[in-house]
Order: C-alpha cells, then sequence, then structure tokens
C-alpha cells in the first residue's frame, strides 16, 4: 500500500505502508480463545501478534498457522494429502 | 651348184629375206614380248610375295585375337569373381545392417510397451488413490460434526511434541 506525502519542499512523495504481522489461524471451525491460546502457547512464533482466525470446511479438521512467511499446516486435509503420496510412493 | 639344182641367186634372196625377217622378229616381235613375260612374272612374284605376308599378318592378327580374347575371358572371370564377392559382402552387410535395425526397433518397441505398461498402470494407481481419498474425504464431510472437528484438532495440537519447529515451512 502506498499514499502521498508531501515532502518539506513541498513535491509530493509515493511512501509504502507496511502492514503489521498478523498470525493467522485457517480451521474448520470458529477457534474459541482458549484454543487460540492454547495454540500460542503451543507455538512461540506467533508471540504477541494480533491473531486472526480465518475458516475454511475444505481443511476437516486440525489448524493451518501462517506467521509472516511461515507456515504451519497441521491440518487433516494435508494429513490425507501425505497419505495419498505415501500410498503413491510405497505402492 | 646348177649340177644340183640349186639356183644360187634365188638361195642369196631366200638367205637375205630371212635375216631381214629374223632382224625384224627381233627387233619388233620377239623383246617386247620377252619384255611382257618377263613384267607379268614380275607381277606375279609380287603378288605371291603380297598374298604371303597378307596371309601371315592374318595370321598373326588371329593369334593376336585369340590372345586377346583370352585375356579378356580371364578379366571377365575376375570381374565377375570380384563382382560375386563385393556382392556377397553386401549381401551380409545388408542382412547384418538389418538385423541390428529390427533388434534396436524390436527393443525400442518392448521399451515403448513397458513404458505405456508402466504409465498405464501408474495412471491406474492414481486413479484408485484419488478415488479412495475422495471417498475418505466425503466419508469425514459426513462424519465430522464442529465437536468432532474440535476433538481432532485438540488431539492433533496436544500429540504435538515438545518442538514443533519441525512443523515449520
Amino acid at each position: 500500500m502506498s499514499q502521498s506525502m508531501k515532502t518539506k519542499y513541498g513535491k509530493k512523495k509515493k511512501v509504502r505502508v507496511i502492514k503489521p504481522i498478523k498470525a493467522v489461524i485457517t480451521s474448520a471451525y470458529q477457534l474459541n480463545d482458549t484454543e487460540i491460546n492454547e495454540l500460542k502457547s503451543k507455538f512461540p512464533l506467533m508471540g504477541t501478534y494480533e491473531v486472526e482466525n480465518i475458516i475454511n470446511p475444505a481443511i476437516h479438521a486440525g489448524v493451518i498457522i501462517n506467521v509472516g512467511t511461515k507456515r504451519i499446516d497441521l491440518s487433516l486435509e494435508r494429513g490425507l494429502q501425505n497419505l495419498k503420496q505415501f500410498i503413491y510412493e510405497n505402492s | 651348184m646348177e649340177q644340183f639344182g640349186l639356183d644360187i641367186k634365188l638361195l642369196i634372196a631366200q638367205v637375205t629375206n630371212f635375216l631381214i625377217f629374223l632382224f625384224i622378229f627381233k627387233k619388233f616381235i620377239s623383246k617386247p614380248f620377252g619384255n611382257y613375260i618377263a613384267n607379268e612374272k614380275k607381277k606375279e612374284n609380287e603378288k605371291e610375295k603380297m598374298m604371303k605376308e597378307l596371309s601371315e599378318r592374318y595370321e598373326k592378327m588371329k593369334e593376336e585375337e585369340k590372345k586377346w580374347q583370352l585375356g579378356m575371358q580371364k578379366e571377365k572371370e575376375a570381374i565377375l569373381s570380384e563382382t560375386a564377392k563385393i556382392a556377397e559382402r553386401l549381401k551380409n552387410d545388408t542382412l547384418a545392417q538389418t538385423k541390428k535395425d529390427s533388434e534396436e526397433i524390436l527393443a525400442k518397441a518392448e521399451k515403448q510397451i513397458s513404458n505405456e505398461r508402466q504409465t498405464l498402470y501408474d495412471d491406474l494407481k492414481r486413479k484408485t488413490v484419488d478415488l479412495s481419498t475422495y471417498m475418505v474425504e466425503r466419508g469425514l464431510r459426513e462424519y465430522l460434526t464442529e465437536d468432532v472437528q474440535r476433538n481432532l484438532t485438540n488431539h492433533i495440537v496436544n500429540k504435538l511434541g515438545k518442538d514443533v519447529s519441525k512443523y515449520e515451512n
């Protein structure tokens, strides 16, 4: 995101506004505070960031945590994909 | 002379007549005819000599032709023999090349069949796995109520060890 800003010379200059980092938790249902706190305690990388909970029923169960460029996938969907891959490679 | 019945004048005239005749005969008949005969004989000899030469030359040519024919025959046989050898070698080379080509084609076809079989097998395996996971997902969708999802999520989170960094990517 960028917005215009006047410099001391009176010229307009575009500056980039950096969004604050959020910890995004994707789950199949709405997480309550206890569950979010439990996740925060389990995953220190979430730190004190603001938490956003996104609902995606396609992951069936479990959670996906995104913090900046880091991602922790603990979803049942991922488990099924791993199982599929395992069957492909070992059958 | 008269007693013998000879007339001397007549005798002299006859002798003179004979001498004149002899002179004329020798001068105008005998000599040119002799020359003519000699010329003819000479020509005949030359003809005979020429005929002999021609005959010898003919014999010589005949002999040379015979030799040439013999040489040609030998050359022809050598060429035929060489051609037969070359043809045999070409035939063997062609057969060997054809055999090699056919073996390569066969090997290629076998490899292709094997690849296609593997592709079919992989495709079938992929479809089977896809179908299985689809059925599992569909079953899960019907089975997973919010409570079950919550319990499952708690179970997943709780079963993680202390070191959770291995799940990061």
